[in-house]
């Protein structure tokens, strides 16, 4: 008499079996688990800060660094000191949001702890109107703009005498006293006399899923219930030999 | 002795051993590449770049990456292929009838560096074993 299904998964070595194989399934969905929050954590580098809104520079940023992801593109008041009178620089081959090409102003702003900031003013079709919207600014209160991360300037822009990258590290070394200064630089807020404001859009936060680990996710669901059905199948093997073998008897 | 194979799935199981065969060539071969990529990634921390701006082929950190990042890629298509690996040794295994152990140990072909085309070799005479006992 050959046993039913249920008789041969009650045998305590099937009954192990079994266990194991939920443990193994439990496993992988555990690591299931792992690789969904991977898929979000990926993709989100950082807590996001409000970028909109206006906060101090010197409460997120310390002079002689960086720009972090955290500071990136935020809003932030500076208490001016003086925008040095002949450190005015700009910048050409810049666009403002749009396809004509057009020069920045970039003043050498120093603010009321003495510390430099790259401040880039407005920006004008050519670099000659840019220039002459140089002067004395009407500062009354704290400055606002975007803090930005330095650009790294091109050689080939230094080898034919242009400068088209608003680089901190390039303007340090022309302005005879910027020492401390911050890393990055200010995209002025408000309207330079003369000048158009610089288009400055919020900057992309990028929160996507990451495909390939919810791929993987779902890889090791399957594989979970695969471990179940192999379960499943040993028994049914079990089975089936003993229906065989008692065939033959 | 374990119980014979039905003599219907004779011929499934030699299509079964064609595709076999031909992933356990190609997913040895990409767990050879995937060696070379962990050596390359923890041993000296660079990925291999296809296409970049240091030519065909190039060794950068991974974060300087901006062309294809082949390590990853390696990494990626050497998981499926040995899905497809792993599908065809259950279905060998449940048409020829061998031991749950031999399942295992086949399986370990695509994690076991050139294990694989050992298999290659050995699997179907395994399989021939069993056919020449069924008829």
């Amino acid at each position: 008499m050959a046993s039913g299904f249920w008789a041969v998964a009650r045998r305590p070595r099937w009954i192990a079996a079994l266990l194991l194989c939920l443990g193994i399934a439990a496993g992988f969905a555990a690591l299931g688990q792992w690789q969904l929050e991977r898929s979000v954590d990926n993709a989100q580098v950082a807590e996001a800060p409000d970028t909109e809104a206006a906060v101090p520079l010197s409460s997120i940023a310390d002079p002689q660094t960086a720009v972090t992801p955290a500071q990136l593109g935020r809003t932030v008041t500076v208490e001016p000191g003086e925008l040095v009178a002949g450190d005015f620089v700009v910048v050409t081959d810049r666009n403002n949001g749009g396809t004509e090409q057009g020069a920045v102003l970039v003043g050498h702003l120093v603010t009321a702890d003495g510390i430099t900031l790259a401040v880039a003013l407005g920006w004008a079709p050519d670099a000659e109107t840019a220039l002459a919207a140089a002067g004395t600014p009407s500062w009354a209160g704290p400055v606002t703009g975007r803090y930005l991360p330095s650009e790294p300037p091109s050689s080939s822009d230094f080898e034919a005498g242009r400068r088209s990258a608003i680089s901190v590290a390039e303007l340090i070394n022309i302005w005879p006293d910027a020492t401390p200064a911050y890393g990055g630089y200010l995209n002025l807020e408000s309207t330079w006399p003369g000048l158009e404001p610089i288009f400055s859009p919020e900057p992309d936060r990028e929160v996507s899923l990451n495909v390939l680990n919810v791929f993987y996710a779902i890889e090791w669901v399957i594989f979970a219930g695969f471990a179940i059905y192999l379960w499943y199948r040993l028994v049914r093997d079990v089975v089936e030999r003993e229906a065989e073998e008692a065939a033959v008897e | 002795m374990p119980p014979a194979i039905r003599p219907a799935d004779v011929p499934r199981i030699r299509t079964v051993l064609k595709v076999y065969r031909v992933s356990a060539i190609v997913t040895g071969g990409f767990l050879l590449l995937l060696c070379l990529m962990m050596v390359f990634r923890y041993g000296f921390g660079v990925d291999i770049e296809l296409g970049g701006p240091f030519g065909f082929l190039a060794l950068q950190p991974k974060e300087l990456i901006e062309a294809v990042n082949l390590s990853t890629l390696i990494l990626i298509v050497h998981g499926w292929l040995y899905v497809v690996y792993l599908g065809c040794d259950f279905l060998l295994w449940r048409m020829t009838r061998w031991s749950f152990g031999r399942f295992l140990f086949i399986a370990l072909g695509g994690i076991v560096p050139l294990l694989s085309f050992f298999f290659e070799f050995r699997v179907p005479r395994w399989v021939r074993e069993r056919v020449e006992a069924a008829e």
